[in-house]
């Protein structure tokens, strides 16, 4: 995660940024960084008892990307966000997500509104031994995983940003996961903020 | 930068998540992405359901439960009756207990799920255990073939374990014991469909039962990269930086487009 977050810093530091407004093809409009929270597989996890599942986690991340202009007020918003690890009750077993986004968007007045592809990674993680548990006449020593595993998904991604204060906008996106697959198909979104350095300068 | 340290370790220590378990200490999984659940054609003379609704309870509860995970490219599907030998209907599923279960060869050949009804008092020390399931056929760290034992001892007059169940929780039964079947162990969690008893109000499953599935049977879309891999053999963090690196490979070029229009 430091390593991430140096090569971040070091990427941002090596050029500088001001705020214009470019229309060249493929030219730089803006860099951005920033944080939220996740929501993954909305209304799909039992989350007590009584039958409540899941509608809010706080799962934070930190996001960056560029924003390239396309045509008009078109541009193209690759986007890289990792979350923060999770570690398990007992320190077994960790988790990690992290996504890559390709939306085009559309820009109007100070409202930014994207869609698009992207693809979402999720690790599990732990380093093995047993765990005592109760078998409903006694207890058995059930294995935990030794190793990682990571899944990945295609996404469709819906996003809407406002830039309501100078640098710094805030987004709230939805994904789908799983189209094309009604079985298995779910919906994360994330809350997030950005501050924006603006069209790049050398 | 010390701020932003300080909340970075406050937010990777502070937050929890379920820890789910294995029935192996190798990861044994079935090697495909889908696996038949079939029912042995013996009368299940103590339970109050035919053979038929059953399997169709079994369809149920894997649809609504095992299915639905996005993050796992398993799906478990209705197989059929098939015709077994008597040993599955009142033979016991372990010859020994003593360091997990070393299955009866007799129920070793299955291939795929089986779950079968049995009345077999060394399965079902008590009424309390509804049904018994072991990952009977293994190679490797792959599973051939596992076997569910449905307790149909008649504890009174031609009543089961299984019988005072609502329909409900007797297709959470059969899910939980297909999560057996699949490679799964119990979760410490009640709102999980692996804890060890039933609840109520079962509708959906745990996280720790997605993380479970989602570990041994990771979706790999679009490329080949869900796969379980040994911690010591494990790249750790090479798709982020990879994807990093795409990015500011992105930007790059952008930059050298840019400035090559200029000079032109």
């Amino acid at each position: 995660m430091k390593k991430i977050s140096l090569v971040i810093l070091f990427t941002l530091s090596t050029i500088s940024f001001a705020q214009t407004n470019s229309s060249e093809l493929f030219s730089i409009n803006d860099v951005f960084i920033g944080g939220g929270s996740l929501t993954q597989f909305v209304g799909k996890i039992q989350t007590d008892e009584s039958g409540s599942t899941n509608s809010f986690d706080f799962l934070p991340f930190i996001a960056g990307g560029a924003e390239f202009q396309l045509y008009d007020a078109f541009s193209f918003l690759p986007q890289l966000a990792v979350s923060f690890p999770k570690s398990g009750r007992d320190e077994n077993i960790n988790k990690l997500t992290y996504w890559l986004q390709f939306p085009v968007a559309y820009r109007y007045e100070t409202f930014q509104l994207s869609m698009g592809p992207g693809i979402l990674y999720n690790r599990i993680s732990a380093s093995g031994g047993t765990e005592s548990l109760s078998n409903g006449v006694g207890t058995t020593d059930f294995p935990l995983p030794n190793g990682s595993s990571i899944s990945s998904n295609l996404t469709l991604n819906l996003a809407l940003g406002w830039n309501f204060y100078q640098d710094i906008s805030a987004k709230v996106e939805s994904w789908v996961i799983n189209l094309t697959d009604s079985e298995s198909r779910s919906f994360n979104y994330a809350i997030s903020g950005y501050y924006h350095f603006g069209e790049i300068k050398w | 930068m010390v701020k932003f340290t300080l909340i970075l370790s406050f937010l990777m220590t502070g937050l929890n998540t379920m820890a789910f378990t294995l029935n192996t200490n190798f990861a044994a999984a079935f090697p495909g992405e889908e696996v038949s659940v079939n029912l042995a054609t013996h009368d299940c003379s103590n339970l109050p359901y035919t053979n038929d609704e059953i399997l169709s309870m079994a369809t149920e509860g894997v649809n609504k439960f095992w299915n639905k995970v996005s993050t796992s490219k398993l799906k478990i599907r209705r197989g059929q009756h098939v015709s077994v030998s008597s040993d599955f209907e009142s033979g016991a599923l372990c010859t020994s207990n003593t360091n997990g279960c070393v299955a009866n060869p007799a129920l070793s050949g299955q291939s795929q799920i089986l779950i079968s009804c049995n009345s077999n008092s060394t399965n079902f020390s008590s009424s309390g255990v509804l049904a018994v399931t072991a990952n009977v056929n293994t190679s490797g760290v792959d599973i051939i073939g596992s076997v569910i034992l449905l307790n149909n001892i008649d504890y009174s007059p031609g009543e089961s374990a299984l019988s005072n169940l609502s329909r409900e929780s007797f297709i959470s039964v059969l899910a939980h014991e297909i999560g057996h079947a699949v490679g799964l162990g119990h979760s410490p969690v009640k709102d999980s469909l692996m804890y060890y008893a039933n609840i109520s109000n079962r509708v959906s499953l745990g996280e720790d039962d997605m993380d479970g599935i989602t570990y041994l049977y990771p979706r790999e879309q679009p490329t080949s990269c869900g796969s379980v891999a040994y911690i010591q053999d494990d790249y750790k963090g090479g798709k982020p930086i990879a994807s990093l690196l795409l990015l500011i490979g992105l930007i790059t070029l952008s930059l050298k487009t840019r400035k090559k229009a200029l000079l032109s």
